[in-house]
């Protein structure tokens, strides 16, 4: 049975990995292999690394709504310099392909990031476009395709050990045409969907569940709307896509499959239960061998209404 | 890394008796042998409340007693989470743990003061009787007379124990912390020559900020999405360096000198 992928030269073993942001810097759980078994996973997602260390924001971080999970955490992280020299040579030698996902606020801190993560010779980046660009009085950078594009150019002539993947969200933003335009500036391929923006209110005290008011919501509750953001994409580009947004058990990591993602990203249930890639794992090999398929390639993009332009199965 | 008192477990647990002690407080006995085994006072575990997907993160709660196979938690109902799991009355449950770093060894140079606020009352309970301790004050700040299972319990505590309602049902009338103050103009407490852990809402930890910080020890309770150290959502402000640190795996228990509230 083969679950092989290869996503733009970035060969996994399978396709499924944690999301960025709910697995931390991918070494924390290392000791706890009874109940997560890291080295059978696809890949590792690191959370966002940043130029400079941030504290990210003040509690409350989290709160539930149905089947959801709203998050403030503020993109808290260690920073490039620490990352490198404590986080790396440990994730490293895990033996997976370890994508490393970078953000900035200003267009000139992604030129660093690059070019440090390539002489580190990390394995592929993703490029979180969903932080506040403060040359432009804070506008999300992927919320517009030009700025998109110009990053994805910026990073991709900068980073040359592995293939550079892009994270897109979803809010006020028409994500097809972003999509492209990452594609047409060299990118080699696109993780959809990051967080939607939403928020909650305790309607007894009058008080936002989160300070800020607005988070990011994730969970099973964003699903369908991720997978209808895969299927839309996948007709309109030509590079893998990841499949990320509530996935919580093989079969709705089949569907990201099924609709055209090459592999998968599992977030928020990592929360609920800290095994689950290695229990996704153990279901597809169950599900391929149930209905006797041998190759999950065959999967791939196996469930498409109308498909537009050429593509390599 | 995580602290190696941490185990991130799945355990499977049966639920042998589940309890409604009045006052919105219930009692919840689980068999899972290899937690109780395993769990010392601090620790919390977060329970999956029902096989679905609401509510879907885990709920953390801390432990009221582990002995033999059999551990207990006195959970206060306030929110869907603890609603729910009040209900539940028998069957399998899905528990994470032991999660936090426990509780210091009482091997303190000053008298032991522990104060306990509603059902932060538990893991200060677990404390005394784990590591045995006779030697110790116990005060205990209540909205009103405490359910009577808890005044059993209360009862068997071998130290000085203490209670406050804030109704004035028992005890001194008025908040733990007023009671607290008066113990200390009175001289039965000596704030200089005590250890302080206290554990309740933020509201009453807050309230508490006038004792000496290097002897004060808090318990937070801030909500987590994990409880294990990947999410980041447990932030509790850091007091010197700045930045953030996790309840999950700095605290539960941190010195009121290295946080700030």
């Amino acid at each position: 049975m083969n679950l092989e992928v290869n996503l733009s030269g970035l060969k996994l073993k399978n396709p499924f990995m944690p999301a960025s942001g709910t697995f931390a810097y991918g070494v924390e759980l290392l000791d706890h292999k009874n109940e997560v078994d890291i080295t059978e996973f696809g890949a590792i997602v690191t959370k966002g690394i940043s130029l400079n260390e941030r504290f990210g924001n003040p509690p409350e971080r989290i709160a539930e709504v149905p089947c959801g999970l709203l998050n403030s955490i503020g993109l808290e992280n260690i920073g490039l310099e620490r990352f490198i020299k404590e986080k790396w040579p440990l994730l490293k030698k895990i033996g997976v392909p370890v994508i490393v996902n970078i953000f900035a606020e200003k267009e000139d801190e992604f030129e660093v990031l690059s070019e440090e993560l390539n002489k580190a010779k990390v394995h592929a980046l993703e490029v979180n476009l969903s932080c506040p660009n403060v040359d432009r009085g804070g506008m999300e950078f992927g919320q517009d395709k030009k700025v998109a594009g110009r990053i994805v150019g910026i990073v991709k002539s900068r980073f040359r050990e592995g293939p550079v993947f892009v994270k897109l969200a979803p809010n006020f933003v028409n994500i097809i045409d972003v999509a492209k335009e990452c594609e047409k500036n060299g990118a080699d391929g696109l993780s959809l969907i990051n967080t939607i923006m939403g928020m909650a209110i305790d309607v007894e005290k009058r008080e936002f569940l989160i300070p800020r008011g607005v988070a990011g919501l994730s969970g099973p509750a964003i699903h369908p709307i991720a997978l209808y953001i895969v299927y839309k994409v996948y007709q309109e580009v030509n590079i893998p896509i990841i499949g990320v947004g509530g996935v919580y058990d093989y079969r709705t990591a089949l569907e990201f499959l099924m609709v055209g993602a090459k592999a998968v990203q599992v977030g928020s249930m990592i929360f609920v239960e800290p095994g689950i890639i290695n229990k996704i794992i153990r279901d597809t090999k169950d599900f391929m061998r149930r209905h006797k398929i041998d190759d999950i390639k065959k999967i791939i993009g196996s469930m498409q209404v109308i498909k537009k332009g050429e593509r390599e199965k | 890394m995580l602290s190696r008192e941490i185990f991130l477990k799945k355990i499977e647990g049966e639920i042998l008796n589940n309890i409604d002690l009045g006052e919105g407080m219930f009692h919840l006995v689980v068999s899972a042998q290899e937690l109780a085994r395993r769990v010392k006072p601090g620790q919390f575990v977060n329970i999956k409340i029902l096989d679905s997907l609401y509510p879907f993160i885990r709920r953390p709660y801390s432990v009221w007693s582990a002995e033999d196979d059999v551990v207990e938690f006195l959970i206060k109902v306030s929110g869907l989470g603890s609603k729910l799991l009040s209900e539940r009355k028998r069957g399998k449950i899905d528990l994470l743990g032991p999660l936090g770093r426990a509780f210091p060894e009482p091997t303190f140079d000053g008298k032991i003061v522990l104060i306990g606020g509603g059902t932060g009352i538990a893991p200060l309970m677990f404390y005394v009787r784990y590591y045995n301790l006779n030697d110790f004050k116990l005060i205990y700040g209540s909205k009103t007379f405490p359910p009577d299972y808890l005044v059993s319990r209360l009862g068997e505590i071998k130290g000085d124990f203490l209670i406050s309602t804030e109704d004035g049902s028992y005890g001194f009338k008025g908040l733990v912390v007023d009671y607290v103050k008066v113990l200390i103009k009175e001289g039965y407490i000596d704030p200089q020559k005590s250890i302080f852990i206290i554990c309740g809402p933020l509201a009453m930890l807050k309230s508490f900020q006038f004792l000496p910080p290097e002897n004060t020890y808090v318990s937070m309770e801030g909500r987590m999405a994990c409880g294990f150290g990947v999410c980041m959502g447990c932030a509790v402000k850091r007091r010197k360096e700045g930045g953030y640190l996790r309840t999950c795996t700095d605290g539960p228990l941190f010195r009121f000198s290295d946080i700030e509230l």
